[in-house]
């Protein structure tokens, strides 16, 4: 699971009100993939993701200093950030581990990767 | 049969041939003394002197028939011998226009003219299945109270109220209210019930004793219809009425039409005080109309001529039976809870994905150029969410500056998916784990089909509504009843079972254990035979898994399909408060729907 499709991610279990953000018990972390770098797209995902809550999924997983505490001014121009940004949110991967639901402590594991969301019929 | 018609001769006698049908006509290869002349009309520039001089030729002439408004003649030899040597020689040769236009060319049919004792009504094998008529249901004097009745009640409505419900025609309800808006009646509505007045409910006592009914009819609707006025085609809801229907004619004749969704017309005229009951085939597949003219053309098979009757006021009485949602029904599928809705989901379709997946994945790797063509019209940079993603055809496709994520129900395909897209997550369609108002785009490929119920496949476009920002639009794909719309065969019929339709006694069942609350409930569809036309809209639709492609099937399994009708999806859409149906069309045995989340 990457960092970006984390920051989507809620609890949907019937009867929670703030289901978000999911927090990471990681077992497997890899850091070592590789995506094509897009600039523009960086750019334009800042302002839709929430920056408190990628701080947060870095310091679970015990990566907090990849990025720095605020986003910085005119960032579009600086591609250094943009390129901290884009290892964060779109090369860690979590491989191994559960995301955990705040308000009811539900535990969704994640196993090669893959996040299952998948709920039973009375959490629904 | 015809030898020396080239491919695309042959492709033009079939239309045509299809054309002769829908117009009522028994046309066929099979030989008779009387032919259609394709492309011989007055209509399409041909001057009758000269092309009886052709026909002259080939034997003695009983009767020549020029149809007015149709580009096709009609000749009567006195010899079988003459119409077959006709048949053979000149079909697919020209012949010249009187308008100095470029030739046409004769196609020519066998028609069959036997009368049905029943008169005015086609062949047997064209006749939708649960059609049933009686002719002098009522004697004239029981159908002048009842015209006087009707009339006097439709006087007190008029007085107490202002307008009619609909433009077109005057309406009596009697027992349940029929509610336009939502083709349904309303049990909750405790003024919904009205007693059945005396004069219908001996028409019912009579309609009864024809022992076409399970149960009594509760709810009569009365419709009054000036010349000129007709009824849209449609179906019967089949979630608020039972499984027979009836309508007692009053007054005047009137063509009445059905038409299936592979394609065939059926007609008939249908008489003052004859009795019309749609089952079956009739009353779930067929839809029925009246074309909104003030005459219709019948064809008199004995003259081999045409005749006009000019219409006259008519009335309806139309009984139905209201359903009652807790209980099974015949037809159509069992009505199951939620619980059992879940259970025949997990075993018809994620537990058959799961164990189909990469073979599944291998067949499913052409993306569908429309939802390309959804995608790319995009704005740069959208986030879009593919709900339902499959082995993930969408998730990595070329020239798009969009971003997606993908999530679907069975694990096995998003293990596929992961390795060309990792944006990826398991989750059911219906309780997806993203807030509200965020995405820019959904698409929903072929998924919504697989809800085994109405309410469940509404929910899912709920849901998709709820995913979307405002403003944000979606493109919702599932599977057509109609495998043929428009004369044109989808690429899943095959050949030979592209003028076939399978029907729905013929096929074996599938008996699935539903296990409800209270008791051991089972339900009992059809198995669709592949590549063939759909015989209803639900059913299990066998899969032969194979481990490669140059192996034998191992095993086969079991997917639950609900094909959509046409309308079906777009009524969905538009049943939902804050989105918006833009567009929608038929893509190559498939319904498609764009719609928008309101402002």
């Amino acid at each position: 699971m990457r960092l970006l499709t984390h920051n989507m991610l809620t609890s949907h279990v019937k009867g929670v009100n703030n289901g978000y953000p999911l927090k990471i018990e990681a077992t497997e972390v890899n850091v070592e993939s590789e995506v094509d770098f897009k600039p523009e797209f960086i750019c334009c995902m800042i302002p839709r993701i929430d920056w408190d809550v990628l701080k947060k999924a870095l310091a679970w997983i015990g990566k907090a200093d990849l990025l720095p505490e605020e986003i910085v001014d005119n960032y579009e121009e600086d591609e250094e950030f943009l390129r901290k940004v884009h290892h964060t949110i779109m090369e860690i991967e979590i491989v191994t581990g559960s995301l955990i639901c705040p308000e009811s402590e539900r535990s969704f594991p994640i196993n090669k990767g893959i996040p299952n969301m998948l709920l039973n019929e009375d959490e629904v | 049969m015809m030898e020396g018609l080239s491919k695309k001769q042959m492709k033009k006698w079939k239309s045509i041939l299809l054309k002769l049908l829908a117009d009522g006509l028994q046309a066929g290869t099979e030989p008779s003394k009387t032919l259609a002349v394709g492309n011989g009309g007055i209509h399409n520039g041909v001057c009758p002197t000269k092309l009886l001089e052709v026909l002259n030729a080939y034997g003695e002439i009983e009767k020549f028939s020029v149809i007015p408004k149709k580009s096709y003649v009609i000749i009567t030899y006195t010899s079988v011998e003459s119409a077959e040597s006709i048949f053979k020689n000149v079909q697919g040769t020209d012949i010249e226009k009187s308008d100095g236009g470029p030739n046409a060319t004769l196609y020519f049919y066998y028609l069959n003219t036997e009368i049905n004792p029943d008169s005015q009504q086609k062949a047997i094998h064209l006749k939708p299945q649960g059609l049933h008529i009686y002719e002098d249901f009522i004697t004239e004097k029981e159908e002048r109270l009842l015209i006087n009745t009707i009339e006097q009640d439709l006087m007190k409505q008029s007085k107490q109220c202002a307008q009619s419900v609909l433009k077109h025609r005057q309406v009596l309800h009697y027992g349940y209210k029929f509610q336009y808006g939502t083709n349904d009646v309303d049990l909750n509505d405790p003024m919904a019930k009205e007693d059945i007045p005396e004069h219908v409910s001996g028409v019912i006592e009579k309609v009864m004793e024809t022992e076409l009914w399970e149960g009594k009819p509760d709810q009569c609707t009365v419709n009054k219809y000036e010349p000129g006025h007709g009824i849209p085609f449609h179906v019967d809801n089949p979630d608020a009425f039972t499984t027979s229907i009836s309508s007692l004619s009053l007054g005047s004749s009137i063509v009445f039409e059905m038409r299936h969704p592979i394609g065939n017309v059926f007609t008939l005229l249908l008489k003052p005080r004859s009795l019309l009951t749609l089952t079956g085939e009739a009353r779930y597949t067929w839809t029925h109309g009246i074309k909104p003219k003030k005459t219709d053309i019948v064809h008199d098979s004995a003259a081999n001529s045409e005749a006009i009757i000019h219409r006259g006021v008519r009335w309806s009485l139309t009984l139905r039976k209201v359903k009652d949602k807790t209980s099974k029904t015949e037809s159509g599928p069992p009505m199951v809870d939620t619980q059992d809705a879940v259970e025949i989901e997990r075993r018809h379709v994620h537990g058959v994905y799961n164990k189909i997946a990469s073979h599944f994945a291998s067949t499913r790797e052409k993306p569908w150029p429309k939802v390309v063509e959804f995608l790319h019209s995009l704005s740069p940079h959208s986030l879009v969410l593919d709900i339902g993603c499959g082995s993930g055809r969408y998730l990595c496709t070329e020239d798009t500056n969009h971003f997606i994520f993908g999530c679907d129900r069975s694990s096995s395909l998003i293990d596929i998916c992961q390795e060309k897209h990792p944006f990826v997550f398991v989750s059911d369609g219906l309780n997806v784990p993203m807030k509200n108002d965020y995405f820019d785009a959904c698409i929903c490929i072929a998924v919504i089909h697989h809800y085994f119920t109405a309410e469940r496949r509404l929910s899912a476009i709920k849901e998709i509504v709820r995913l979307l920002r405002k403003g944000g639009k979606a493109l919702i794909q599932v599977w057509a009843a109609e495998q043929v719309y428009k004369n044109k065969h989808s690429a899943y019929l095959n050949k030979q079972s592209v003028n076939t339709n399978p029907l729905v006694e013929n096929l074996q069942t599938l008996k699935v254990d539903c296990t409800g609350d209270q008791e051991q409930k089972v339900c009992s569809l059809p198995i669709h035979k592949n590549r063939n036309h759909f015989a209803q809209q639900d059913m299990f639709v066998p899969w032969k898994l194979k481990n490669s492609p140059t192996q034998a099937p191992t095993n086969t399994h079991y997917r639950f399909y609900h094909v959509f009708k046409e309308g079906e999806l777009e009524q969905l859409c538009r049943s939902i408060d804050n989105c918006t149906l833009e567009k929608s069309y038929y893509d190559n045995g498939n319904w498609a729907a764009i719609i928008t989340k309101d402002l």
